[in-house]
């Protein structure tokens, strides 16, 4: 059996400290993000029926549901050992993590060299923005690594069989989310790095390339067929009403993105963009730089939700700034002075961890769960009908369906849905409405049976009540924080 | 000379090959719709066609449409369907979509031929030409547009055939010459715009084979010479400018995907590029084409005739690139077999896709029963959804209230807004005016009025049709389709 060297056990202390981290902060949570209540419902579907809801029954009273089901099934194998929350813990960390290992072996592609690329590491397991998605388990993770895995195998298309592995894992990675056209759109920007810095993108570059792209139109138009004609480009922002474009699309600003990626790895990204853009012909690093180009280019045009293309745009950042210490390093070597880049590169960790310490404690969760809202939801599915019809937030539909298996009028998920933006508005005016009648149209419409004011809509309504609530058909059945409004035969 | 007839055998079997594939892909389409559904075609102006091209088929001199109560200006694709009755008899709805589309395939290998590409080539040409979704959706339909298509290929062929006929047969080079003028001016008189279309055809292609334009001349004014009377003694302007029928960038109506009914697909148009790039790098000389091609499919995204003759031109390209692709020397196998797996795929999946939404459209079967019965009741006029309004007329032989074709009429407005009265009229009270104006007096209910007017509710005319005892259900279900009558 091979001895370990000494980088590949400072890898796994980093790949081990970097799980550990992330399971003590996610193992102890008992709630999650509300997006992230879709994929626990779907992966437990697949664990007790073998296919997720593609049908399914609860979401706007009965929906279709189409998406990539792979990081779902992959909860759901680990579920079959562990309850399906803390498998998704378990994958979610476990793919953060592995892309620790990852930024290790491209940084090492890169730079040619074996301690970089465990600083490279490091700052990948580190950044902020990895914990900001530590209440959310969507398939951000596997797709994230996945991509990068690709980019491994591309980077070495020369050796053997790295092209069928390049194969094997862009099927994965479309069987997991879109996230292939990130990849893509930073490959074509790389191909105009090359062109500009007067190179060829080998044979086998270019075939992959033309594979990939055809592979991932087509099996998207597959996919998305149906949804493709029922909305036409509008699939592409997944049918969402205007109202939620904007927040759902973020705009990016230059303080988020420090905030997110670190100052250290920012700038040391950039230093390397312009070394390479000026001096340098390293082929791994212009592929990086075609991809953060891409990914930062993704974020400002809102084609890709903020947190998607901050990670991406991280990680790529963080090995261009392994390509900078290793110019860095080299430059010093040529001086008498070489001892000066160990401690240049101490200097470095150090600054990197201070001053990414204060993000990495003081983050904000996207969506706090409060206590009183959790509990309604137990109470729904003690108290009510398997059939009954609940209003809720748009953006608590999901976790209606798994904590209280109730069916929802709306949640966050348009796709399918016809005049989503009707549905929207009309979801938040049966919440604000004043006059009884316009109410109770709206609700016989939807067959609203329970209404539930949650403490989240309570807080960003200023609201502690419905408006309409005076009369026989609507009476309150439980108050204890969130408000549950039952309705009973309301006409006008 | 053993090598030779190999030779010649070879192209023959390919020819075969290709225009088989062609009629097996329109007849399985044709025959799956009409065993499924009961009905030849999709909703729209198939049963228009039909129903005049029985009208003139009763009538030559056929001049007024009574049934609607509007004028009716002579169409020659009628004429050639009215003739084709004779012959087919009751196979026509089946049989002419197929043999029309089977002669513009040959038609178009022909002039693939004709114009220098290699015999093989041709024939792969039309194979893909036969699996993309605009030649599906013309020739399984009773089509004005696949007429004219096969009217331009025609005449392109008579006109450039000089050539081809150049030594046995002289004569018949002024005879082609001739008939192609004919097929000009019937063209001119179908559709002005695919006219012009195919004008430029000829001038690019005079030029490209370095012929006198000067044939062009006849061939450009004799045409005219019909049309523009035509145009200032008759309302035949209004045929003319309805024939350019531009729109506005829209992706459903360009890409057969998002459910255009004469749409590109999206495949093609990304084997074109690919091959546009091939050919642009490899035939320097002839860029000025390649750009005028490109030009073509920029302006087919706003035309649907453009984008039929755009479509054909498309399939040129593809065939460039599949070969470069085929016969290219690759470093990584697995990626050659899947990416020409992947090509194979998605050119099938493209065809499967529009063979499906042509077999699944409406009409459905629950319709053969309603519109029957509604056949054999006295006349009266028929509100029904604007895309049922020519299969109405047809089966049932009433007038309906709005059809595909009122957007033309002088009362459009005024029938507009009153099937959007009747459709908003929950009072008896304020229905009537309505009824006793446009003698409405059946009622079409179609599942997706019920579902697209008043989301699934019983509300406005479909709560009065249910309420009011003046109106009484003569057939369907709560359901699907439901038939009502305006009693006494």
């Amino acid at each position: 059996m091979a001895r370990l060297t000494r980088e590949q056990v400072a890898l796994g202390i980093i790949f081990l400290l970097v799980l550990g981290i992330r399971l003590a902060y996610t193992l102890p949570l008992d709630s999650y993000s509300y997006d992230a209540y879709f994929a626990l419902r779907q992966a437990d579907a697949i664990r007790h029926t073998g296919t997720p809801y593609f049908q399914d029954p609860l979401s706007y009273s009965g929906r279709t549901y189409l998406f990539p089901p792979l990081f779902e099934y992959v909860i759901a194998l680990f579920a079959l050992v562990f309850s399906v929350e803390v498998a998704a813990k378990l994958v979610t960390s476990l793919s953060f993590a592995s892309i620790t290992i990852l930024a290790y072996l491209l940084s090492r592609q890169v730079t040619k060299n074996k301690t970089i690329p465990l600083v490279a590491a490091l700052f990948t397991g580190f950044i902020p923005v990895m914990y900001f998605t530590t209440d959310s388990f969507s398939s951000q993770s596997l797709s994230l690594l996945l991509v990068f895995l690709l980019s491994y195998f591309f980077l070495r298309l020369d050796e053997e069989k790295s092209a069928s592995f390049a194969v094997i894992t862009s099927i994965l990675l479309l069987l997991t989310s879109q996230d292939v056209f990130i990849f893509l759109f930073g490959l074509a920007f790389y191909f105009i790095i090359l062109f500009l810095e007067k190179q060829k993108p080998t044979k086998r570059e270019v075939e992959l390339t033309v594979f990939l792209f055809f592979l991932a139109i087509w099996f998207n138009i597959i996919l998305y067929k149906k949804a493709l004609f029922l909305h036409g480009a509008g699939v592409l922002w997944s049918n969402m009403p205007s109202a939620i474009l904007s927040t759902y699309f973020q705009d990016v600003s230059f303080v988020g993105i420090l905030y997110s990626v670190g100052v250290i790895p920012l700038l040391l990204g950039i230093y390397a963009i312009y070394n390479l853009v000026f001096d340098a012909k390293n082929r791994g690093a212009h592929l990086f730089m075609g991809f953060a180009i891409s990914s930062f280019l993704a974020l400002w045009l809102k084609l890709v939700p903020l947190s998607t293309g901050l990670l991406f745009l991280s990680v790529n950042t963080i090995i261009l700034s392994a390509y900078t210490m290793r110019v860095t390093q080299l430059g010093i070597a040529k001086t008498k002075m070489e001892s000066l880049s160990t401690i240049l590169g101490f200097i470095v960790v150090l600054l990197f961890l201070l001053t990414t310490m204060s993000p990495f404690f003081t983050y904000t969760r996207i969506e706090p769960q409060h206590p009183e809202d959790l509990k309604a939801m137990a109470w729904l599915k003690e108290n009510t009908n398997e059939d009954a019809v609940v209003l809720a937030g748009v953006e608590e539909g999901f976790m209606l369906n798994y904590l209280a298996e109730r069916r929802n009028v709306a949640d966050s998920n348009f796709l399918f849905v016809k005049n989503a933006n009707q549905v929207y508005e009309d979801t938040s005016r049966m919440y604000s409405l004043r006059l009884k009648s316009e109410a109770i149209r709206l609700i016989n419409a939807y067959d609203v049976d329970y209404v539930l004011l949650s403490k989240r809509v309570q807080e960003s309504r200023n609201m502690t009540s419905l408006f309409y609530e005076e009369g026989a058909c609507i009476r309150k059945v439980y108050d204890k924080g969130a408000v549950i409004y039952e309705l009973r035969g309301c006409k006008i | 000379m053993r090598r030779d007839l190999e030779k010649r055998h070879g192209v023959a079997l390919n020819f075969l090959t290709s225009i088989t594939l062609a009629v097996l892909v329109l007849s399985a389409v044709l025959s799956i719709r009409a065993h499924t559904s009961g009905f030849p075609y999709p909703n729209g102006e198939s049963y228009y066609n039909l129903r005049i091209a029985g009208e003139i088929h009763d009538d030559i001199l056929f001049s007024e449409d009574k049934l609607q109560e509007r004028y009716y200006y002579p169409n020659p694709f009628h004429y050639f369907l009215a003739a084709a009755k004779d012959i087919l008899k009751d196979k026509t709805p089946v049989l002419f979509p197929i043999l029309l589309g089977l002669a513009s395939a040959i038609l178009f290998h022909s002039l693939l031929v004709r114009l220098g590409f290699p015999e093989k080539n041709a024939s792969f040409a039309v194979m893909l030409l036969s699996m993309t979704p605009l030649f599906i959706v013309l020739y399984t339909s009773l089509s004005t547009t696949g007429f004219v298509v096969f009217l331009s290929l025609f005449a392109l062929n008579t006109y450039f055939s000089r050539k081809y006929w150049e030594t046995p047969w002289k004569k018949m080079g002024n005879l082609s010459f001739a008939a192609s003028i004919l097929l000009l001016s019937l063209l001119s008189l179908t559709s002005f715009f695919a006219f012009i279309m195919t004008l430029v055809f000829i001038a690019v292609f005079s030029i490209y084979e370095r012929r006198s334009l000067k044939s062009l001349i006849p061939a450009t004014l004799i045409p005219l010479m019909l049309v523009v009377p035509l145009a200032i003694f008759t309302p035949f302007l209004d045929v003319i400018l309805q024939s350019f029928d531009i729109h506005a960038l829209d992706l459903k109506e360009t890409f057969s995907i998002f459910g255009a009914s004469l749409g590109l697909g999206l495949f093609i148009l990304m084997l074109f590029f690919t091959g546009l790039i091939i050919i642009w790098s490899l035939m320097k000389d002839l860029r000025m084409y390649h750009f005028l091609t490109l030009l073509l499919v920029i302006f087919s995204f706003f035309s649907p005739i453009m984008r039929v003759y755009a479509n054909m031109l498309i399939i040129v390209y593809c065939v460039v690139a599949i070969k470069f692709l085929y016969y290219r020397r690759w470093e990584l196998e697995i990626v050659k077999t899947g990416t020409l797996l992947l090509l194979a795929c998605a050119l099938l999946f493209s065809a499967l896709n529009q063979a499906d939404a042509l077999i699944s459209a409406q009409p459905g079967e629950e319709l053969e029963p309603i519109l029957a019965r509604l056949k054999s009741l006295p006349s009266g006029v028929v509100l029904s959804p604007p895309e049922y309004g020519f299969l109405v007329q047809e089966y049932s032989a009433k007038p309906t209230l709005l059809d595909e074709a009122t957007k033309y009429s002088d009362d459009f407005s005024q029938r507009l807004s009153a099937q959007a009265g009747l459709i908003n009229s929950s009072r008896i009270i304020d229905a009537d005016p309505i009824l006793q104006e446009t003698h409405a007096r059946y009622f079409l209910i179609t599942s997706e009025m019920k579902e697209t007017l008043w989301e699934g509710r019983e509300e406005e005319l479909l709560f009065l049709l249910k309420n009011s005892e003046r109106f009484s259900r003569l057939a369907g279900s709560d359901e699907g389709v439901e038939l009502w009558s305006l009693s006494g």
